[in-house]
């Protein structure tokens, strides 16, 4: 019951808060994005004052009386100032790394300035939304980006929760804050689970065969090193005993690409598609042109980081679990 | 900073605090003991240790403890002689210390900065003068500073003194426009406070004691009249009646205190007979830590509110509900009368009659010898005081001591006293007599500080005496008088200078020079008069008047007005602050200055610049300009190029001059231009 009343307040706070901060990577803080609450110090601030009034009034002391005038004005005053500050920040998201289920994806935020005249002071925190492991940044220090870590337990297209930023500059009176929707999403791959390349060879007749591919590449000749060759091809042994730069070169067993693909109906789905990442994996690794097959779709071979996170993000997209975007 | 734990070593903020408490804590010396100031010195000690980084570590949890017990065991000790209030500033300022010590967390820091509001709190109710005002809001400044590094750990420092001055320079009006409209309440309820040695006058007086007069030149009371001021030798300020002698010590009367609990008990107010001619005027006394106060004969409250603070008692006295732990302004009316009605004869008079059985022979064989041939009270009187005049009595600050039979030595023997002497001895006498007498303390004349306002200072403590003669009342003497009529009429400073008694009292050194030093005394005195009268006496019935000399007679539809007039003054403060100002487009002057000078040579000859880069314009122009106006406009194209496109850019004091050189080029090219005759505008 309590946790059904806790869900739907929780949801009418999220359409709310969609409606007055709407999602954007790049924000300006302003009036409909603050907001901002005397903190607990603030209100013990208060306290503070009324016990100087008391006891101005009680010894009849101007002095104390005056005092306390001034801090009142000083904790009004501050309600602007710590606002102003606040409202100077512009905030951007910085796009974001896919990652491997199980990892942490970490979006980075940057803060900037409004204007250069008129820098924002003071520390800023941040953290995701309803969680209390708080990051911060002393605007003061020059450096304006915070990280945050978001765990990533599942493979799936995730759109980010909304992140809370507060300060409390300049006295630590008035807290202000926003829940701001950066309107990022991370890409969250499968995590790679150790298992044997499989390539489909379909040759040009349809018939179908498969190869057990030992080793993958057969080593070929050395031949001399010339600038630019990746240094993973580098005859290392060749070049520790004192010799020339060598690159080793390989010849490829089969004259086509292959297709790794996912067989349905398969017990364990996720299981299968992190048996898939393992091998997109080990295949980018040594540059076999592989394709890969999954449902209907279809991504032709070829080889390359690019691939590589092609195929990835496909197995992000695979539906049946996950959140589907 | 959120996870609560703060870094030790080199921590601005806590090293501020610690700074802030211990100079504090050294303000505050006089209410302080003196281990409380020490603790509090040792642990600025450890704090500067911590931030140099010679100590790792605070000062473990357990070892603080035992310290605070230690201390609060101390505390409770000696709260027994200091009272309430002294022991709460004491306890407060130790508290500081002892939490210093360990501040490591957040939330420690945070309330040690309460507690320092607190604690400029209570410096206030210690020291009052425009230069401690002024100190204790620095060190509010410096408390501020200690919180704003606490929340940037990285800002300059010079940018946080920038910050906090000018939010204390903004707050200031907000602070002012509240200090005049709040409610100036009266207290709310009794306050503990703390006996301080204070100057003044005493509740006892022990003439043959006192061998010097300890007084000194502090100021005691402004009184500014309205109207008339009374002159110099009626100014007779009562403060006190004494009327239980001991053959020694004249002091108040038991009897005295007990009626009046009663009284003010069952609210059993005396309202003096009063006759026409008055004076009013108001007192703005010093702090003295009791709460008798100043007015000349007969006495009233003027207004409700001071009617409500003060009592009026049958002796004549006012007295405050609470003691006068800061300055104070009162109003009075006074009805000058030598005599004043007695409330209670029969009473009064046996009270007043009493005097010890034995001692003083001479006295007493000299009282009887002279009551015999002068049976009539008012010659009586008459002859005691002529006996001060015929004898070669001296009035010196500086008597002999004289301890046993005070009267016999003094009136036989060594005839050299001041004021309380001679009231004293005359007293004492009447009541040998039969004449019920009693010695009154208080101040006599009071320089003229301005036009209409005295001032009255220690030195013009005087002791007086006043006698029931005729079933009339009380009627003043003073045998001082007879003595040194001059100490009446032109002060004490005349009667010690004409006794060459002046060089060993140094309490007059401010008055006595000339020149640019008395200047500054005068200066300074006028500001604390302002300061006392403005700021420090600024009470309610100030606070009214204030209102009725703006607004005209008050009524509560005015009053809801000027609240509203100041709400709203403050949130136009506030707007005034923050508002994001109109941006004026912000060009910079030079291209300002080119833009005019190609306007008026467009609106002259009909030529647009349009898009026309500048040195073609100027070519175009250069046809249709005469030679005067080409070169001005040659000079100012030029400059204008220059700013914008030439490297190294321009500094300041070549800008500056390129600038006012670009003025000069436009007014003339704009007199050249005008003077053409027949242009062709379309």
């Amino acid at each position: 019951m309590l946790n059904y009343v806790k869900q739907s307040w929780q949801g009418r706070v999220n359409q709310w808060l969609n409606k007055r901060i709407p999602a954007a990577s790049k924000q300006r803080l302003n009036l409909r994005s603050i907001f901002i609450f005397p903190t607990w110090f603030g209100l013990g601030y208060l306290v503070t004052c009324a016990g100087l009034f008391i006891l101005g009034t009680n010894y009849q002391n101007n002095l104390m009386l005056l005092l306390f005038d001034l801090l009142l004005g000083l904790f009004l005053l501050n309600l602007f100032a710590s606002y102003m500050n606040f409202s100077r920040l512009q905030i951007h998201a910085l796009p974001i790394q896919p990652v491997f289920a199980g990892g942490h994806a970490s979006l980075a935020i940057h803060l900037q300035p409004t204007d250069e005249d008129a820098l924002a002071h003071g520390m800023v925190n941040a953290c995701w939304w309803n969680d209390n492991t708080v990051q911060c940044v002393d605007l003061d220090s020059g450096y304006t980006r915070i990280s945050l870590p978001y765990f990533t337990p599942k493979r799936g297209i995730y759109s980010l929760p909304r992140v809370t930023l507060f300060s409390e500059y300049p006295f630590g009176l008035y807290r202000c804050w926003t829940h701001l929707n950066l309107d990022q999403h991370v890409m969250v791959y499968p995590a790679p689970h150790a298992s044997k390349v499989q390539l489909q060879f379909k040759p040009g007749n349809g018939e179908q065969y498969s190869t057990q591919q030992e080793g993958h590449d057969d080593f070929y000749a050395l031949r001399p090193y010339q600038q630019g060759e990746p240094l993973h091809r580098v005859a290392w042994k060749n070049v520790a005993k004192g010799g020339e730069w060598v690159s080793k070169s390989f010849s490829h067993v089969q004259s086509q690409a292959g297709y790794l693909e996912l067989i349905t109906p398969c017990s364990d789905t996720e299981l299968e598609l992190s048996r898939l990442c393992y091998q997109i994996l080990t295949l980018s690794e040594n540059n076999i042109l592989f394709g890969l097959k999954l449902g209907n779709a279809t991504i032709e071979p070829s080889q390359g980081e690019q691939h590589k996170h092609r195929c990835l993000a496909a197995l992000a997209h695979y539906p049946t679990t996950g959140e589907i975007v | 900073m959120t996870a609560g734990r703060l870094p030790i070593e080199g921590h601005t903020a806590s090293m501020s605090i610690a700074v802030f408490i211990c100079v504090l804590s050294l303000s505050l010396f006089d209410p302080l003991m003196i281990w409380v100031i020490m603790l509090s010195l040792c642990t600025l000690f450890v704090r500067i240790s911590l931030y140099l980084g010679w100590y790792q570590h605070a000062p473990s949890q357990r070892t603080i403890n035992l310290l605070a017990i230690l201390t609060s065991l101390a505390l409770t000790w000696f709260s027994f002689d200091l009272g309430l209030l002294l022991s709460m500033i004491n306890l407060l300022v130790a508290a500081c210390s002892l939490k210093l010590i360990t501040l490591s967390k957040r939330k420690d820091f945070l309330q040690l900065f309460a507690c320092g509001l607190f604690l400029i709190g209570c410096g206030f109710i210690y020291q009052q003068s425009i230069l401690s005002a002024l100190f204790y809001f620095a060190t509010l400044l410096f408390l501020l500073f200690a919180l704003l590094s606490f929340f940037t750990p990285q800002l300059a420092w010079q940018k946080r003194i920038k910050i906090i001055s000018f939010q204390l320079l903004q707050a200031l009006p907000i602070a002012i426009i509240l200090f005049l409209v709040m409610p100036h309440l009266s207290p709310l309820w009794k306050m503990p406070t703390s006996q301080t040695s204070k100057t003044g006058l005493a509740e006892k007086v022990t003439p043959g004691d006192i061998a010097n007069l300890t007084q000194s030149d502090e100021l005691v009371f402004h009184a500014t009249f309205d109207g008339k001021v009374p002159p110099r030798q009626d100014r007779y300020w009562r403060a006190l009646t004494l009327e239980a002698f001991d053959g020694r010590t004249w002091e108040i009367s038991p009897h005295r205190e007990r009626f009046r609990q009663r009284n003010q008990r069952f609210n059993n107010v005396f309202s003096p007979l009063t006759s026409t001619p008055s004076y009013d005027y108001q007192v703005i006394a010093e702090a003295s830590g009791r709460s008798w106060l100043y007015a000349i004969d007969i006495a009233v409250p003027a207004t409700r509110a001071d009617n409500e603070q003060i009592w009026v008692s049958r002796d004549y006295q006012l007295i405050a509900n609470q003691p006068l732990m800061s300055k104070r302004a009162y109003n009075v009316k006074s009805y000058p009368a030598a005599l004043l009605p007695s409330p209670d004869l029969a009473l009064e008079s046996q009270l007043n009659l009493m005097v010890p059985s034995q001692g003083n022979e001479k006295t007493r064989k000299w009282v009887t010898q002279l009551r015999q041939t002068h049976p009539d009270n008012h010659q009586f009187v008459a002859a005691v005081m002529h006996y001060f005049a015929q004898h070669p009595f001296v009035y010196t600050l500086s008597p002999p001591p004289m301890r046993q039979n005070f009267a016999d030595t003094f009136l036989f023997d060594k005839r050299a006293g001041f004021c309380s002497h001679y009231a004293s001895a005359m007293a004492y006498v009447l009541r040998l007599a039969g004449i019920p007498a009693r010695m009154v303390t208080g101040y006599q004349g009071g320089e003229r500080f301005k036009d209409q306002v005295i001032s009255v200072y220690q030195y013009d403590a005087h002791a007086w005496v006043e006698a029931i003669v005729s079933d009339a009342g009380w009627t003043r003497y003073d045998p001082t008088a007879v003595v040194a009529p001059s100490r009446l009429n032109a002060g004490l400073r005349e009667v010690l200078e004409t006794s060459g008694e002046l060089q060993q009292h140094n309490f007059f050194s401010g008055i006595g020079q000339a020149g640019v030093v008395k200047e500054i005394r005068l200066i300074v005195a006028h500001l604390n008069y302002f300061w006392g009268r403005w700021v420090l006496g600024f009470d309610h019935h100030q606070q009214v008047n204030l209102f009725t000399l703006l607004f005209g007679q008050l009524t509560p539809l005015k009053i809801t007005f000027l609240m509203l007039g100041c709400m709203l003054a403050i949130s136009g403060f506030l707007a005034l602050y923050f508002l994001p100002r109109w941006k004026r487009k912000s060009i910079d002057p030079v291209t300002q200055l080119y833009l005019r000078a190609v306007q008026i040579i467009s609106s002259a000859y009909g030529i647009a610049r349009h898009n026309q880069p500048p040195l073609t314009f100027l070519q175009e122009a250069a046809n249709l300009l005469p030679d005067e106006a080409k070169s001005h406009f040659y000079e100012i194209t030029h400059t204008f190029v220059a700013y914008h496109y030439q490297y190294p850019p321009l500094d300041d004091k070549a800008f500056n001059a390129a600038l006012s050189k670009m003025r000069k080029d436009l007014k003339a090219l704009q007199k050249k231009v005008v003077k053409v005759p027949g242009t062709n505008r379309d």
